[in-house]
């Protein structure tokens, strides 16, 4: 077994984006160019170094190719923490640090069959490589359906690629909020309640999912109710974590670890995994 | 395997002390402690061995996994990656239960640059039980009271002259070698006396039928989660069980900033810590006392981690008994649940 290494590689952000008010995106250009990292899959993460306040971890929100130049590292954060707080307050050309691609991205069958992207929130950040290469590498102009959910139309964020892809043959982008204000005039309400049409509307087979941990939940029982089967649906679970190689142990999920097992999982494989959702789980059970 | 007198092994314990440190159980003061026994002075100056010095509360796994390690070093932007150059060392007089878990922490730890280069400097000596200590159920959990392999020399006392050496590694063979021990080949009755040994030796530990209910409980799934939220206002999140534990290996990291620099460290760092989950959004998989102890347990203790470490967590040793102020280490807790 190759032994890992710590040290992360010298990067410099190159370009902020904002998102939204408490999020935004982060372009990183690494000193040198690192092969993994350019052959990194979606859904496959990456840990930000910060000396003095330690790595954590974000979803790579675009892979070099069509998105991104080669030798760079494409992250959507928001500001929630110390790390993250930090980060906000660097300008452009300050130095950090990158390790990985880590984990287990969606699975490689998933491009050329209709499929059902949910994302709730933030959660968005961690399937829009998928999205953008699905779009790009689906057979024809095969369904691509996004429901997107966020608490109120100034949270949402990539809205770009939201604008990008409703000009796309053959892709549709299902919005809902469950604040509205005067500006919006679309579906209001929780995203679970959407996911039936969005269903149909995209014929989608297969079903992939992020989102915080109750809507993760609920989403995933509400498209197995639609007739999506277990081995159909898969969510991409998060977790604190400190490694990234399986070896710190913050982010088991029962004897499964969510950075090197995950962060994708199919609904088959959480269901042997009772402490996916943790909390949510019993209190899901429980009515 | 050869035969030897007992004064062969404080031969090989000098032949051993030149080439490296030799670390040793010992009592200090009112605790069994591991002792670096070498010292500064001439290697004839070794104390005779302990052979009934017990198990030391603190558990071997720090010399390969130390509680605090740096691993990366900077100056402005310049980082460096920092990795042990360790003198060879032997541990001399390791019970069965933690050689277990050193063989169960080398698959855990297979990739760790740190770990790998600390373990390759090791040389391991076991001593194998011959009766059972106070609150050990190695023989419970498949992991004593004589080891059968992860060794480099295992020693059994047949009697208070001969001492029968097994050979487990190109290592040990080599080491008695360079001692220039005495050594007879061991004979079919010296076979059939060590058999003996290990037997009464497996003999002496009292029956404990609750062990082996309490795990079909757990990997059934039949323990409930009000039995796990019971035992949770007895954990005080003092970290003593994790912190002892010789298969307990995870770590938290902390950049610690110096002027001009800093260094990212790691620490030993324990699950039933409140913190040890929680996300900085503030949701939390294990929100209760009660699911900490139930995951740890079950890491401990569930048939699942067999498919990746060969073994259950537990080897038995009794050190979080020992120390639990809430009496609910390892045996208090399998009593209960299989009950």
């Amino acid at each position: 077994m190759s032994v890992v290494s710590f040290l992360p590689h010298a990067a410099r952000i190159a370009a902020v984006e904002p998102e939204s008010a408490d999020t935004r995106t982060f372009v990183l250009r690494l000193d040198t160019r690192v092969a993994a990292l350019d052959g990194a899959r979606p859904g496959q993460f990456v840990l930000l170094s910060l000396l003095g306040h330690g790595e954590a971890a974000f979803t790579l929100s675009a892979l070099a190719g069509p998105r991104a130049a080669p030798g760079t590292v494409v992250v959507t954060v928001r500001r929630v923490g110390s790390l993250t707080g930090a980060l906000f307050e660097l300008p452009v050309g300050a130095s950090v640090g990158v390790r990985g691609p880590f984990g287990r991205g969606f699975p490689a069958d998933l491009w050329d069959r209709p499929t059902l992207w949910v994302a709730g929130g933030c959660g968005l950040s961690a399937l829009v490589a998928g999205i953008e290469h699905q779009i790009d590498v689906r057979p024809g102009d095969a369904p691509v359906t996004l429901l997107y959910g966020a608490r109120e139309p100034a949270t949402r964020i990539h809205r770009a690629a939201l604008a990008r892809w409703r000009e796309r043959p053959g892709v549709d982008v299902v919005e809902c909020v469950e604040r509205p204000d005067a500006s919006w005039d679309g579906r209001v309400g929780v995203l679970v309640d959407f996911i039936g049409e969005a269903l149909v509307t995209g014929r989608a087979e297969r079903a992939a999912v992020c989102g915080p941990p109750a809507m993760l939940l609920a989403a995933g029982r509400a498209l197995g109710r639609a007739g999506l089967a277990p081995e159909n649906v898969f969510a991409a679970v998060e977790r604190y974590m400190k490694c990234g190689t399986g070896l710190c142990g913050h982010c088991y999920v029962n004897d499964r670890y969510v950075c090197t097992d995950g962060p994708v999982f199919s609904w088959a494989e959480l269901q042997q995994l009772p402490d996916a959702f943790g909390a949510e789980h019993v209190a899901a059970h429980a009515c | 395997m050869v035969l030897a007198g007992r004064g062969a092994v404080d031969e090989l314990r000098a032949a051993l002390a030149a080439q490296r440190a030799l670390i040793e159980p010992r009592w200090q003061g009112d605790g069994i402690e591991w002792v670096e026994t070498t010292g500064s002075g001439p290697t004839a100056a070794l104390a005779p061995f302990d052979w009934d010095v017990g198990l030391p509360l603190p558990s071997p796994k720090r010399f390969f996994f130390p509680p605090r390690e740096t691993l990366l070093r900077w100056h402005g932007d310049a980082v460096e990656e920092v990795l042990p150059a360790p003198r060879p060392f032997a541990l001399f007089g390791l019970r069965s239960c933690d050689v277990t878990a050193i063989a169960y922490q080398d698959r855990f730890f297979a990739a760790d640059p740190a770990y790998v280069r600390r373990r390759a400097a090791a040389f391991l000596v076991v001593v194998q039980c011959r009766t059972a200590c106070a609150g050990g159920f190695c023989v419970d959990v498949d992991a004593g009271p004589f080891a059968s392999s992860g060794f480099d020399l295992a020693l059994t006392l047949l009697s208070d002259e001969r001492v029968l050496l097994e050979v487990g590694s190109a290592e040990g063979a080599a080491a008695i070698a360079a001692a220039r021990l005495r050594t007879e080949p061991a004979d079919a009755r010296t076979r059939t006396i060590r058999g003996e040994v290990e037997a009464a030796a497996r003999a002496s530990f009292p029956p404990r039928p609750f062990i082996a209910r309490a795990r079909a409980r757990l990997d059934a799934g039949e323990i409930r989660d009000e039995e796990w939220q019971a035992l949770g206002p007895a954990c005080l999140a003092c970290t003593g069980c994790t912190s002892l534990c010789p298969t307990c290996s995870c770590f938290t990291m902390t950049d610690e900033v110096a002027a001009g620099g800093g260094e990212r460290v790691r620490y030993w760092d324990s699950c039933l810590l409140e913190g040890f989950q929680r996300e900085a959004s503030g949701h939390h998989p294990a929100p209760r006392p009660g699911d900490r102890v139930r995951r740890f347990w079950y890491h401990k203790l569930s048939a699942d981690f067999v498919r990746e470490f060969g073994r259950v967590g537990c080897v038995g040793c009794g050190r979080c008994d020992v120390t639990c102020p809430g009496s609910i280490g390892a045996l208090r807790v399998l009593e209960r649940l299989g009950a």
